[in-house]
């Protein structure tokens, strides 16, 4: 859009077009006032128009008290946050899959180191001299194999 | 406040004629169908002069009146009565940009063809005719206007709204207001000029 600064609207010509300026501006005058006398509007839009209002204040009637039934139950409680923030109970599932698999390895795997190791050590040590040169063989063995 | 509850209770257009359209907002908004039949009744006739002269057919301005009133009704619960906007003003502004979107989607921006046929040259001379010539005429140099001085010229001069409420309505500034409409005034009256010699000729 042009933003062309304010002129005088042709207001102030040379004195001799004033006479016929002023006539056109108040024939055009006559035809804006014309132009103010619409019919008014027709039956069936004034019916269109309050069919909207009565339909909006229908529906406005009635979600009306949604706000005030819903604040009783709607807030989610602490823990249910924490839930739906994990993913649900499925997230939580399988959080809970993942705690238990690696407390089974921290539990299981130096169980088995020491039944590679030490625990043939810590068994032979019970057990009766022969059985213990044996344990010592087999980690004097052990050891031999181990090394490069 | 003691008056228009008794109003909410009475029921009847007639001793709402005195409320403000602002309380009528208000009025409305708490299911006052009174309230609904006086706004449409003062505020419709308006928004569809309005948006007749903008959009130049009758059944365009009269979908854009119906779809400005329905904002009106949904703006209706967070009115805020002693609001800076007046109901009228604001729906000048809704109607100002509805007609701007429908002109743009129909592409019919700017444009003199798409308007209204002007009533037949020959009966131009009745005299009960020349009212109506005179109008389409107007509506056909509307129309030749640039949306925003159209809008403008048709809030200044035919819905004789003040030069601030036209910068309200078109969110344009005072100075903006005089520059557009004393342009478009100009041009209307070129064009009107045009077309009376145009009509002299039986075109």
């Amino acid at each position: 859009m042009t933003t062309e600064p304010k002129d005088p609207g042709g207001a102030v010509p040379d004195p001799s077009g004033q006479a016929q300026i002023s006539a056109e501006q108040t024939d055009l005058d006559a035809i804006f006032a014309a132009a103010r006398d619409l019919p008014e509007p027709s039956a069936d839009l004034m019916a269109r128009v309050l069919a909207d209002a009565a339909a909006v204040q229908a529906e406005r009637a009635e979600p009306q008290i949604l706000p005030y039934a819903s604040t009783g139950s709607a807030a989610p409680g602490f823990w249910a946050e924490i839930r739906t923030g994990l993913g649900g109970w499925l997230g939580l599932g399988g959080l809970a899959a993942a705690g238990l698999a690696g407390l089974a390895l921290g539990v299981t795997l130096p169980a088995e180191l020491d039944v590679l190791a030490g625990g043939q050590i810590s068994a032979a040590l019970g057990a009766s001299d022969l059985s213990a040169a044996i344990g010592l063989e087999a980690v004097g063995f052990a050891i031999e194999v181990n090394e490069p | 406040m003691a008056t228009q509850s008794e109003h909410t209770t009475q029921r009847g257009a007639a001793p709402l004629s005195g409320v403000s359209d602002d309380q009528l907002m208000v009025l409305f908004a708490r299911g006052d169908n009174a309230a609904a039949q006086l706004l449409t009744e003062r505020l419709l006739p308006r928004v569809l002069r309005h948006a007749r002269r903008v959009l130049g057919r009758q059944e365009d301005a009269e979908d854009v009146a119906q779809e400005a009133m329905l904002r009106l009704w949904r703006a209706a619960s967070d009115w805020q009565s002693d609001g800076p906007a007046r109901p009228a003003t604001w729906l000048y502004r809704v109607t100002a940009n509805l007609a701007i979107d429908r002109l743009r989607r129909t592409g019919r921006a700017v444009g003199l063809d798409e308007v209204d046929e002007p009533e037949d040259p020959a009966r131009s001379v009745e005299s009960a005719m020349i009212q109506a010539d005179r109008l389409s005429a107007l509506d056909a140099a509307l129309a030749r206007l640039p949306e925003r001085q159209r809008q403008a010229v048709v809030l200044r001069h035919i819905e004789g709204l003040s030069n601030p409420d036209v910068a309200t309505a078109l969110d344009i500034s005072v100075e903006a207001v005089e520059s557009l409409t004393a342009r478009g005034r100009r041009k209307i009256a070129e064009l009107l000029a045009g077309q009376k010699e145009a009509l002299g000729y039986d075109d």
